[in-house]
C-alpha cells in the first residue's frame, strides 16, 4: 500500500487535488479529485473522487489511461505527484460521500483561512456529484514549486 | 442536475484578465510520448494576443519535456470573483527569451522573487507561448449564497480626464515643492479614492529611494529606504515601468515556498527578507516610477488590502500623477529663484539658561555618510543629514535662525551632486523627519526660498568618525 490512512489523510488536509489524465489519441486534461482514500482490496491503489460532471476526465479513465495526481497543501505549497494508472471508474458509497464532505470541509477552511477567499463562493464550487477512480500507484515525486520539484519520492512515501 | 459546459471560442482571452492574475493558481497537464501526463502548478500566464497566452518557465523540467515530445497541453484557471473555471486547451507554438512578452513575464515573475529577496535566484528561464485551441467556460455549480468576494472590495470610481484635471488643478496652485508633496498626497486621496500612498523619492546618488510622504499608514515611515531594483517598488523605478500586484499573499505564500525549497538544498543561505508595509493584510499594490525629462525622479506607489484592486486604468492614472510630481521637481532649480526679500541679519538666539532652561540634545553627525543621530536615536543620513549639520553649525556659532535655500545650494560642505542638485527636496525630507520625530529642532518655511531654523533645546554638536 502506498500509504496508509493516517498518512493520507494528512497529506490531502487542506491540500488541493490536481489531475492530469490523456486520451488514447495523445491529448492531455486538466482536471480536479474532491477526495481520496486507501483501498483495502487493492494495497497499491488509492481511491480517488471525481466531480461527476467531468465527462472528459472520466472518459480518460473509464479508458484505463494513466494518471498524474499532485496533492497540494494550500497552507505550504508543499506538493506531491502520483502517477499510475486508472484501474477502473465506479459510482460513490456512502463512504465516499462523507469523504467528499469531509475533504471539501478541510479544503475550503484551509483556503478561507489562508487566501481570505468567501466561503460562500468556495461552496459555489463543490461538484454537485461524485464518482470514484480507482488508480494503481506506481511512482510517486517531489512536486513542490523549486529546484527539486520532479524528483522522485522514496519508496516509502512522503 | 449539472451546469451545462459552454464552448467558448468566441470569448476574447481579454475577458479571462482576472483568472490570468494568478490569485488561484493555475493548473497545467502536459504528457509524453508514452502516454504518461503530468500536472504542476503554473506561476504566472500572460495573454499575448487574441489567440496566444505565454506561460511562465522557471522549473518546467517534466512539462518542458513532455512539450517537446507533445506539444499539447491542458490549462485550468479560476476567475476568483465569480469562481466560473476556464479549461484552455493549447497547443504549444514557440519559446521566446527576449522580447516584449519575455520581458512582461519576467517582470511578473521578478515581482514574485522580490517578496523574499529571490531576485538573482528565482529567475524566468523562457516564456513559453501557446496557441489556444479551444476554451471550454464551466459556471459554478451553483449559484452563491452570497456574492461577497472576500478580500475584493468596493471599486473606487472609474478613473476620468475630468479626475486627472481636477488632481493637475490641485496641484498647479501650489507655490513649493513641499505644498506639491501634500497636495498629491490629499489628492490621492480625496481625487482618486486611494487609501494608502507613498511617494519615495531617488537619492542624489539613483541608489536608493527614500520615503517624503505617506498616507494611510500606522506609521508615516519618513526616510524610510529601499534600492533601486529591490523589491516591486524598486523594480518599478530600475525599470522604468509601472509594477501592480493584486494577490501578495499568495505571492508571498509562493516565493516563501520555493525560497524554503532553494534553502533546503543548499541553492542560497538564509537571506534578508524585504520588509511589507505595514499594513496588517497588504494585498496589493502598484507602484509608478515617477519621470521627467527621461530621468526617474521617484515612484509613487498605492497599496490596498483588497485584492485586484488596481488596474490597468490605476496604471495610467498613477503615471499621470506621477509625471506631474517628476516634472515639479525636476523644474524646481529653475523655479525657485531669488528669495522675496533678503534674509535679515538675525541677533543670535541662545538658549535659556537657569532652571527653565530646555534640555541639552546631544547631535552626532558621521561625515562618512551624513548619518545624524539625536540622543543616540538615528534621524537621518545623506544630503539631508550634511544640510543639519550646517545649519546646526552655523546657528550654534553664529545665533543665525533665518536661512535661504540659495545660500545652501551653494554650501560646499553639503557635497551637492551637479547633475542631481534636488535640494528642495532634501529640506523636505529633513523638514518632515524632523516633525515625525518631535525632535527638539524644525524647520519653518518664511517666504520663497526661505526658511527658519527654530531650536527649543541646549544642543551638544559632536562631529565623529
Amino acid at each position: 500500500m502506498p500509504f496508509d490512512p493516517e498518512t493520507l489523510t494528512r497529506l490531502q488536509e487542506g491540500a488541493s487535488l490536481v489531475l492530469g489524465t490523456v486520451s488514447t489519441s495523445g491529448e492531455p486534461h486538466a482536471g480536479r479529485g474532491w477526495g481520496i482514500a486507501t483501498s483495502p482490496e487493492q494495497p497499491d491503489a488509492i481511491r480517488l473522487l471525481l466531480d461527476a460532471s467531468d465527462d472528459v476526465t472520466i472518459r480518460h479513465c473509464d479508458d484505463g489511461g494513466r494518471v498524474a495526481l499532485t496533492i497540494g497543501n494550500v497552507r505550504t505549497y508543499k506538493s506531491l505527484q502520483i502517477k499510475g494508472s486508472a484501474v477502473e471508474v465506479s459510482p460513490i458509497g456512502p463512504d465516499d460521500t462523507a469523504l467528499a464532505e469531509r475533504y471539501c470541509e478541510d479544503f475550503f477552511r484551509a483556503v478561507v483561512q489562508v487566501d481570505r477567499h468567501s466561503r460562500a463562493m468556495l461552496e459555489s464550487w463543490r461538484p454537485r456529484d461524485f464518482v470514484a477512480c480507482t488508480i494503481r500507484v506506481e511512482s510517486m515525486y517531489d512536486q513542490t514549486p523549486g529546484p527539486r520539484a520532479g524528483a522522485a519520492v522514496a519508496e516509502g512515501g512522503p | 442536475m449539472t451546469e451545462p459546459r459552454v464552448p467558448a471560442a468566441q470569448l476574447p482571452l481579454n475577458e479571462l484578465q482576472s483568472a490570468f492574475e494568478g490569485v488561484i493558481p493555475a493548473v497545467i497537464a502536459t504528457a509524453g510520448a508514452d502516454g504518461t501526463p503530468n500536472v504542476t502548478y503554473l506561476s504566472r500566464v500572460r495573454m499575448v494576443d487574441d489567440e496566444h497566452i505565454a506561460l511562465s518557465n522557471q522549473f518546467f523540467s517534466k512539462t518542458s519535456q513532455n512539450l517537446a515530445e507533445n506539444p499539447r497541453a491542458s490549462l485550468l484557471l479560476i476567475d476568483p470573483t465569480s469562481y466560473t473555471e476556464y479549461l484552455l486547451t493549447l497547443r504549444y507554438a514557440r519559446t521566446e527569451r527576449e522580447g516584449p512578452v519575455f520581458e512582461a513575464l519576467r517582470d511578473d515573475v521578478d515581482a514574485v522573487a522580490a517578496m523574499t529577496g529571490m531576485q538573482d535566484v528565482f529567475r524566468l528561464r523562457a516564456a513559453d507561448v501557446y496557441r489556444v485551441a479551444h476554451l471550454e467556460v464551466r459556471p459554478p455549480r451553483s449559484e452563491p449564497e452570497s456574492q461577497e468576494v472576500a478580500g475584493s472590495g468596493r471599486p473606487r470610481a472609474a478613473v476620468d480626464a475630468g479626475t486627472l484635471a481636477e488632481l493637475s488643478a490641485r496641484l498647479t496652485t501650489c507655490p513649493d515643492l513641499d505644498a506639491l508633496v501634500n497636495a498629491m498626497m490629499t489628492g490621492l486621496v480625496d481625487v482618486l479614492g486611494y487609501e494608502h500612498c507613498l511617494l519615495l523619492l531617488v537619492d542624489e546618488e539613483g541608489k536608493r529611494l527614500y520615503t517624503i510622504a505617506s498616507h494611510g499608514y500606522p506609521q508615516e515611515g519618513v526616510g524610510s529606504e529601499i534600492a533601486v531594483g529591490e523589491g516591486l517598488i524598486g523594480m518599478a523605478a530600475a525599470r522604468r515601468v509601472p509594477m501592480r500586484a493584486g494577490n501578495l499573499r499568495q505571492m508571498t505564500k509562493y516565493s516563501r515556498s520555493i525560497r524554503k525549497s532553494f534553502e533546503d538544498h543548499g541553492g542560497i543561505g538564509p537571506g534578508r527578507v524585504i520588509p511589507m508595509p505595514d499594513l496588517p493584510a497588504l494585498d496589493s499594490r502598484l507602484a509608478v516610477p515617477a519621470v521627467a525629462r527621461d530621468r526617474v525622479f521617484g515612484v509613487l506607489v498605492v497599496e490596498s488590502e483588497q485584492r485586484l484592486a488596481f488596474t490597468t486604468d490605476d496604471e495610467h492614472a498613477l503615471t499621470v500623477a506621477a509625471s506631474l510630481v517628476a516634472t515639479a521637481i525636476a523644474n524646481e532649480p529653475q523655479r525657485v529663484g531669488p528669495p522675496e526679500v533678503s534674509a535679515p541679519d538675525a541677533a543670535p538666539v541662545r538658549p535659556e539658561t537657569g532652571d527653565d532652561a530646555p534640555a541639552t540634545t546631544h547631535v552626532r553627525f558621521f561625515a562618512v555618510d551624513g548619518s545624524t543621530f539625536l540622543d543616540g536615536d538615528y534621524l537621518i543620513k545623506g544630503v539631508a543629514g550634511r544640510i543639519l549639520w550646517s545649519l546646526l553649525g552655523q546657528h550654534q556659532q553664529q545665533g543665525r535662525t533665518e536661512f535661504t535655500n540659495r545660500e545652501v545650494r551653494l554650501d560646499p560642505t553639503l557635497e551637492l551632486p551637479e547633475l542631481r542638485d534636488n535640494l528642495e527636496s532634501r529640506l523636505i525630507l529633513l523638514k518632515r523627519r524632523l516633525e515625525e520625530r518631535e525632535a527638539p529642532v524644525r524647520i519653518e518655511k518664511t517666504g520663497r526660498g526661505q526658511f527658519r531654523l527654530v531650536v527649543s533645546a541646549t544642543l551638544r554638536l559632536e562631529a565623529a568618525g
